[in-house]
C-alpha cells in the first residue's frame, strides 16, 4: 500500500490530535504538518477499505 | 502520496478529511504551511522580520515597498544576509521541562494578566488544551511557557482583538487564528523568544476576487504593523465582529 497513487476522486483521512481541533470542530492546518516521528504525511486511504460510506470508513480506521 | 496502514487511535483524536480536487478542508492553508515550512523549517526562528507570499506585482510595488523599504536592507546586506535562521532541534522542544506551566498556573496567569473581555473563556480553552496535551503526551508536548507569555503579551498590546481560535502545535507552541472567511484569515504561531510565525490570507486590494497569501517571521511587537496593510483590522477586531 505504501507509495501507491491515490486517484483524485478518492479520499484520505489523517488522525488529528485534540489540541489541533478548534472549539467549533474545525481542524487547524497544524494537524497537517509533519510530526517529529514522521518522514512523510501519514494518512489512510478511505476507499481502499472497500466500505460503503465515510462513517463506516472512519469507524474502521478508528478500530486500529 | 505515500500511505501507511491504519494505526492506533486516541479517543480524543479526530479525523481530518481531504478530498482531492475539491477540498473539504482548506488545502490552500495546507499548501501555505508546506511552503512556509519548506523555507524556514518547522522550528526555525529568526532575528528579523521576513515575508514570503503571493501578490500582484503592481501591489507589491506600492504598499509592500513602503512597508519593507527594500532599498535600505538591500544596501545594508551586501555582505551579509538580511536575517539569520537558528534551527531548534525538535527533540529539544519535545522534552518536558520544569518550566512547563501547570494547568492552574495557566488559568491564573491568563485571568490575571489579560484584561480582555474574553480572558475567562481563553483561560478555559487553555485549560482544555493543557489537559489534552497531558492525555496525548508524548505525541503532543505540553504548552510552552515562553509561547504562552508571548501570546498574552501580544493580546495585552493589542487590546481590541477579537477572541481567537487557539490550538497547539505538536511541540506545544500556541497558534492563534482569526478567521472570517476563506479570504480573511490570520494565523500566528508564538514560537518563543519574542518571535512569531504568521500566515495571512486577504482579498487582493486591486482585484478583490483574488486572494493574497503571505507568510513570514516577525517579532511579537511588530506583527500587527506587518499584517495591518493586509486589512486584518477589518476582520480580527472586536468592533468589526460586533458590526458583523
Amino acid at each position: 500500500m505504501q507509495r501507491d497513487r491515490v486517484p483524485d476522486t478518492d479520499h484520505i483521512s489523517r488522525n488529528c490530535g485534540g489540541a489541533q481541533v478548534h472549539e467549533d470542530g474545525r481542524i487547524s492546518g497544524i494537524a497537517f504538518r509533519l510530526r517529529e516521528s514522521e518522514e512523510y504525511l501519514s494518512v489512510n486511504w478511505l476507499e481502499y477499505l472497500g466500505l460503503a460510506d465515510w462513517h463506516s470508513q472512519i469507524e474502521e480506521i478508528r478500530r486500529y | 502520496m505515500s500511505l501507511e496502514t491504519p494505526n492506533r487511535d486516541h479517543a480524543s483524536q479526530s479525523a481530518g478529511l481531504v478530498r482531492f480536487g475539491r477540498a473539504l478542508l482548506s488545502t490552500e492553508i495546507l499548501r501555505t504551511y508546506v511552503r512556509r515550512n519548506a523555507v524556514f523549517g518547522q522550528d526555525a526562528t529568526s532575528t528579523a522580520a521576513t515575508t514570503f507570499g503571493w501578490a500582484p506585482l503592481e501591489w507589491l510595488g506600492a504598499d509592500a515597498a513602503k512597508l519593507w523599504d527594500p532599498e535600505r536592507w538591500v544596501g545594508s546586506t551586501a555582505k551579509q544576509p538580511p536575517f539569520q535562521l537558528e534551527t531548534r532541534s525538535p527533540s529539544q522542544s519535545q522534552k518536558p521541562s520544569p518550566q512547563q506551566p501547570s494547568v492552574p498556573e495557566l488559568s491564573l496567569y491568563v485571568r490575571e494578566e489579560l484584561r480582555a473581555t474574553f480572558a475567562e473563556r481563553l483561560a478555559k480553552r487553555l485549560h482544555y488544551l493543557a489537559r489534552i496535551s497531558e492525555e496525548e503526551y508524548p505525541e503532543q508536548a505540553p504548552i510552552s511557557r515562553e509561547s504562552l507569555e508571548d501570546f498574552v503579551a501580544f493580546l495585552k498590546a493589542t487590546p481590541n482583538l477579537a477572541y481567537p481560535g487557539v490550538v497547539l502545535t505538536p511541540s506545544g507552541n500556541i497558534q492563534a487564528e482569526w478567521r472570517k472567511a476563506n479570504k480573511r484569515h490570520l494565523a500566528v504561531e508564538f514560537v518563543g523568544n519574542g518571535d512569531v510565525h504568521f500566515v495571512v490570507f486577504a482579498p487582493d486590494p486591486r482585484k478583490s476576487y483574488k486572494t493574497t497569501r503571505a507568510s513570514g517571521v516577525a517579532t511579537v511587537e511588530s506583527l500587527m504593523d506587518i499584517v495591518r496593510p493586509y486589512g486584518v483590522d477589518s476582520w480580527a477586531t472586536e468592533a468589526t465582529r460586533r458590526a458583523a
